[in-house]
């Protein structure tokens, strides 16, 4: 179990004014029984009246809209979680494991996405008769061997398909690769958004059920999901728990900088004067 | 019956038609395209007994679907129980995931329901396919009637007719029913649109506001129509006449310049009434068709009064054995494509066309229905001085208010290709007023 300080903090800039803006934002981490969240406070530039709301697959976002013209646009978030306080993130419902069991637009396995699940059922004859956690477990490890991680390679709208054709990319395609190979072996699984131990940016993974409890597994890093991670949100596919998203009249060009650090509170060091930082 | 005379006004009533503005726009080739819905003046008349029986089974059938989509967005106990399988619900097009969990205002998703019939020669209706999306239609029947009684007012004298012209208050009842507390509006794409003349007819007749998505607004978790005089005015029910995907940029497709960003957001928390609701489309995609009786039986523990064309589900092993058998006598369609497209005839394929689509089929079983072909009854139309039998089918309208009403009426369409059996208007079919008898 580990006590973690973290930080989000996503900056816009535009060359222009921006006349008129709406937005969601969903990076509200929330508890569960592996994560307990608390001293959250959110910051947001220019200061809008915004609205709280709960989507479909339970999480927490804010949206709103801005008429006063403004060139920046800053949403920082900060809070501390005790990460790792159980195996599993949280129970899954029986409905949750319908919606989650069939893959869907990005998830949709192509010929060659099926001809690699083939491939390593092939390899091991008694992967079918697995537990969904252990076939997560080997889909990962040889899904962790198989992609290289690079930047730049694919977008957001990229498919597992695609990204898989390709053989490269970042945690959101590692991600959406791994829930159409469960899929496809009849597991329920889901994407989710969330942070990570150290400086950088958002990260993603996928979570599976396993004997009614869903699991985190980060194929990016090839580890289970503990005490280093804090989960933001989940969906289907990334898109579907988009950390922000937004429209503007105006602007200009735009350029985003966002800021994440994830550190570990010290046992000697007190949450409180961690937060007098800011 | 004096309809003769009213024969004699068809092109009269055509021409009004014109001035009205009644047209289809259709685009082809990445042209926009406007073009006349003609109306031929020949009614389809229904007797009284008939239409008790289909009131009936439409009441029936769009109570179940209303049931059946509440059930799939909340506790899924049809797929539970094993009546549907899940491969049918989740891993299909029309199923919203952002619908989960969300209950429209009184439990409603689809308020207005556009039910396709057809007679078969053996007299027995069968029902072809439910709209519950979008549907549109009721007010080529209602303009029709209202033209036909100015320009020959004696045919109308002698017989016992349902007045169609109703259809307004059926449909502002039902409206009413689901408001929260401010305006109605009916919401249109524009004038661009291949329906835009129904918005405002059906605006007008209801009183309803007509607007598009620049004048309407989300504050405060709210949505406010925007006057001309700049105010903003709370609307508590919007008929929108956009498909689930133009909606809301904020909350589906990204790219839609036509809806309003964050409806959807006030839709959730009960602040508005959006008709029909969103997600309805996994309730009228081609493969559900097929488990529309047993949805009946399912909720309600009635028999289906009216009946479905025979189907067939590839994906159930049986069924395909007799799909691969009696390839060359049915119809198949493609579950995902609506408005007569993805719709091909086993008898009119060519060898090669068949074996492609056999394994397509095979690869695909999900995506497709078969269907046997029906042999409907033809309607006359008239062809300058002749009379002619062509394929036709009715629309029927189901309006879920705080009862199921069904209007006594609908619109029928026809094919004016005598080969065919598409009678779609996007695919220049014309149409027909369809006469209710009142006794």
């Amino acid at each position: 179990m580990k006590k973690l300080h973290f930080d989000y903090c996503m900056e816009i800039r535009y060359s222009a004014d921006v006349s008129w803006c709406c937005y969601t934002i969903k990076c509200i981490p929330k508890d569960s029984d592996r994560q307990k969240i608390s001293n959250i406070k959110i910051d947001m530039i220019p200061e809008t009246k915004a609205e709280w709301a709960t989507d479909s697959h339970g999480n927490r976002y804010i949206y709103g809209s801005n008429e006063i013209p403004h060139s920046y646009f800053k949403y920082h978030i900060k809070g501390d979680a005790e990460c790792g306080c159980a195996t599993h993130e949280s129970v899954a419902t029986e409905t949750e494991e319908m919606i989650y069991r069939h893959s869907h637009g990005i998830t949709d396995p192509g010929e060659r996405l099926r001809e690699y699940m083939e491939s390593i059922r092939a390899s091991m004859p008694s992967f079918d008769d697995l537990r969904s956690l252990d076939k997560a477990k080997q889909i990962m490890e040889r899904l962790h061997g198989y992609l290289v991680y690079e930047k730049g390679c694919t977008g957001i709208g990229t498919g597992a398909e695609e990204a898989f054709s390709i053989g490269r990319g970042v945690c959101q395609d590692y991600s959406h690769i791994m829930i159409s190979l469960l899929n496809m072996s009849g597991c329920s699984a889901r994407y989710v958004t969330g942070l990570i131990i150290g400086e950088g940016e958002s990260h993603a993974w996928v979570e599976v059920v396993d004997d009614g409890k869903w699991y985190g597994l980060d194929p990016t890093n090839n580890i289970l999901v503990q005490d280093s991670h804090i989960k933001i949100g989940c969906g289907r596919d990334a898109t579907e728990c988009q950390i922000n998203r937004g429209i503007m009249h105006g602007g200009g060009e735009q350029t985003q900088d966002i800021y994440v650090n994830v550190s570990e509170i010290s046992p000697g060091q007190s949450i409180i004067s961690r937060g007098a930082l800011f | 019956m004096n309809n003769v005379n009213l024969l004699k006004h068809t092109d009269d009533v055509n021409a009004l038609l014109a001035r009205y503005g009644v047209k289809f726009g259709i685009y082809k080739n990445n042209e926009f395209k406007e073009q006349l819905f003609p109306f031929d003046a020949i009614p389809r008349i229904i007797e009284h007994d008939e239409f008790v029986y289909l009131e009936k089974g439409l009441k029936q059938r769009v109570t179940a679907l209303n049931l059946f989509l509440k059930d799939i967005y909340s506790d899924k106990k049809i797929v539970r129980d094993g009546v549907v399988p899940e491969d049918f619900i989740f891993a299909s097009s029309g199923y919203m995931v952002e619908c989960e969990g969300v209950c429209p205002v009184k439990g409603i998703y689809s308020h207005i329901s556009g039910i396709d019939l057809v007679k078969g020669k053996d007299g027995q209706w069968y029902i072809l396919e439910d709209n519950l999306r979008v549907p549109s239609g009721a007010s080529y029947p209602m303009i029709a009637r209202e033209l036909c009684r100015r320009s020959s007012p004696g045919t109308f004298n002698d017989v016992r007719l349902e007045d169609n012209r109703n259809y307004a208050k059926l449909l502002r009842r039902t409206m009413d029913n689901v408001n929260v507390g401010g305006h109605t509006v009916i919401l249109t794409p524009g004038r661009y649109n291949a329906a835009y003349f129904e918005h405002s007819y059906l605006a007008e007749q209801t009183g309803a506001h007509l607007a598009n998505g620049s004048e309407l607004i989300v504050e405060n978790d709210k949505l406010y129509f925007i006057t001309a005089d700049g105010k903003h005015e709370r609307v508590g029910a919007v008929y929108r006449r956009i498909s689930d995907e133009y909606l809301d940029p904020m909350n589906f497709n990204p790219e839609s310049v036509i809806g309003i960003p964050h409806i959807y957001d006030v839709f959730r928390k009960g602040n508005v009434a959006l008709i029909n609701a969103p997600g309805n489309g996994i309730a009228d995609d081609k493969g559900i068709y097929y488990f529309v009786p047993k949805m009946i039986s399912y909720y309600l523990g009635e028999e289906p009064i009216l009946q479905n064309a025979p189907t067939y589900l590839p994906f159930y092993e049986e069924d395909m054995k007799y799909v691969l058998d009696k390839f060359d006598s049915l119809v198949l369609k493609d579950v995902a494509e609506a408005g007569g497209y993805g719709v091909v005839f086993g008898s009119s394929m060519t060898m090669e066309q068949k074996e492609s689509f056999i394994k397509l089929l095979k690869a695909e079983p999900r995506r497709f229905i078969a269907q046997e072909v029906i042999d409907f009854q033809d309607l006359d139309i008239l062809e300058g001085d002749d009379m002619v039998p062509r394929k036709a089918d009715l629309r029927a309208f189901v309006l879920m208010a705080d009862e199921p009403l069904v209007w006594k009426s609908g619109l029928t369409r026809f094919s004016r290709n005598p080969d065919s059996f598409i009678v779609n208007s996007s695919q220049g079919g014309g149409f027909k007023d369809t006469w209710v008898l009142s006794q």
